[in-house]
């Protein structure tokens, strides 16, 4: 009986000790997206995103602010802005939602770990369900997670002038790249 | 008189169009130019965010700020970033400022007091500040 009170105890000490080292995040995850038409290719990135995973709940969140990508001409960016994203009415774009799976990711072994994750993406006041396929990898005791997936401007009623139309792509590529530390706090 | 005419409405095509072909590849500025609309110390400013985001965007979202404070570390968040950060009364919370690598002129080192000019783009967990240049 004694022994078994022992192990109940070891077995919750070392769960707590587990909760407790779940949860990784980054203030410096890369977003970046690519628009392709034969007409013109248009990309910009943000180095600046503020992401969470808790690996015990699968629950993951990042947050990003709009202003802070960077294209590569002045005029995209302010129509991006201005214009398509209105950043200064809506200055975030947000997903909150879930790992599938979680528990496959194990932070001790290297490894590459595919996951679909799903949850809701917010940007331009308008709220999407989002499902994604990504993967998580574990090296040398360091998580990262990347993940590709195409967002159409239409469904976040940005709308875009019939001018610059072909100029920018029904699908926006959406790539995300996160190199994740332990959260203390 | 009609060649003439005609050989000025020729310029006048090319130099706009020069110029629309300008102003369209115009490069995006690597540290902001504009003089600072709103000089504020970095404490004050997360003060601000944390009491009321909404407000704080009123004051100073998408304006050139002048970010006094002292800063508490460098770091290289890609290869053609660095981050300043400004401590804040939060432990938790800085004011990072992104400088273009090819624009640093100096070197502060951390504990000490500077002056940052950059473009404010909002609250995340920090209040990030793009563009930034280290002032006098």
């Amino acid at each position: 009986m004694k022994k078994l009170v022992l192990l109940a105890g070891m077995f919750l000490a070392t769960t707590i000790g587990v909760s407790a080292q779940s949860k990784y995040f980054t203030k410096t995850g890369n977003v970046k997206f690519f628009s392709s038409t034969p007409v013109e290719n248009i990309e910009a990135v943000n180095h600046k995103s503020v992401s969470i995973v808790d690996l015990s709940t699968g629950d993951m969140e990042f947050s990003l602010l709009n202003m802070a990508f960077e294209f590569e001409k002045a005029l995209m960016q302010e129509h991006f802005n201005e214009n398509y994203m209105e950043s200064p009415k809506y200055p975030k774009s947000t997903f909150k939602g879930k790992i599938d799976k979680v528990s496959s990711i194990d932070v001790t072994k290297d490894g590459v770990y595919p996951v679909t994750v799903s949850g809701k993406l917010t940007m331009h006041g308008e709220t999407r369900d989002v499902t994604t396929k990504g993967n998580f990898t574990v090296r040398n005791g360091k998580l990262s997670g990347t993940s590709v997936f195409k967002v159409s401007p239409e469904d976040y009623k940005i709308v875009i002038p019939g001018l610059v139309k072909d100029k920018i792509a029904k699908e926006i590529e959406v790539t995300v790249n996160c190199s994740y530390e332990l959260y203390k706090k | 008189m009609m060649k003439n005419l005609a050989f000025l409405f020729l310029a006048l095509l090319v130099v706009a169009g020069a110029g629309a072909y300008y102003y369209y590849n115009k490069p995006v500025e690597k540290t902001i130019s504009a003089t600072a609309d709103v000089t504020v110390s970095a404490e004050k400013l997360y003060a601000d965010y944390a009491a009321n985001e909404e407000q704080a965007n009123a004051m100073y979202l998408n304006k050139v700020l002048l970010v006094t404070g002292k800063l508490g570390s460098v770091s290289e968040s890609d290869s053609v970033t660095v981050t300043y950060s400004l401590d804040t009364a939060d432990p938790m919370a800085t004011v990072t400022c992104n400088v273009d690598k090819s624009m640093i002129e100096k070197n502060p080192e951390p504990g000490t007091d500077i002056r940052i000019k950059g473009l404010c783009t909002g609250l995340l967990m920090d209040v990030v500040l793009v563009k930034c240049s280290i002032e006098e």
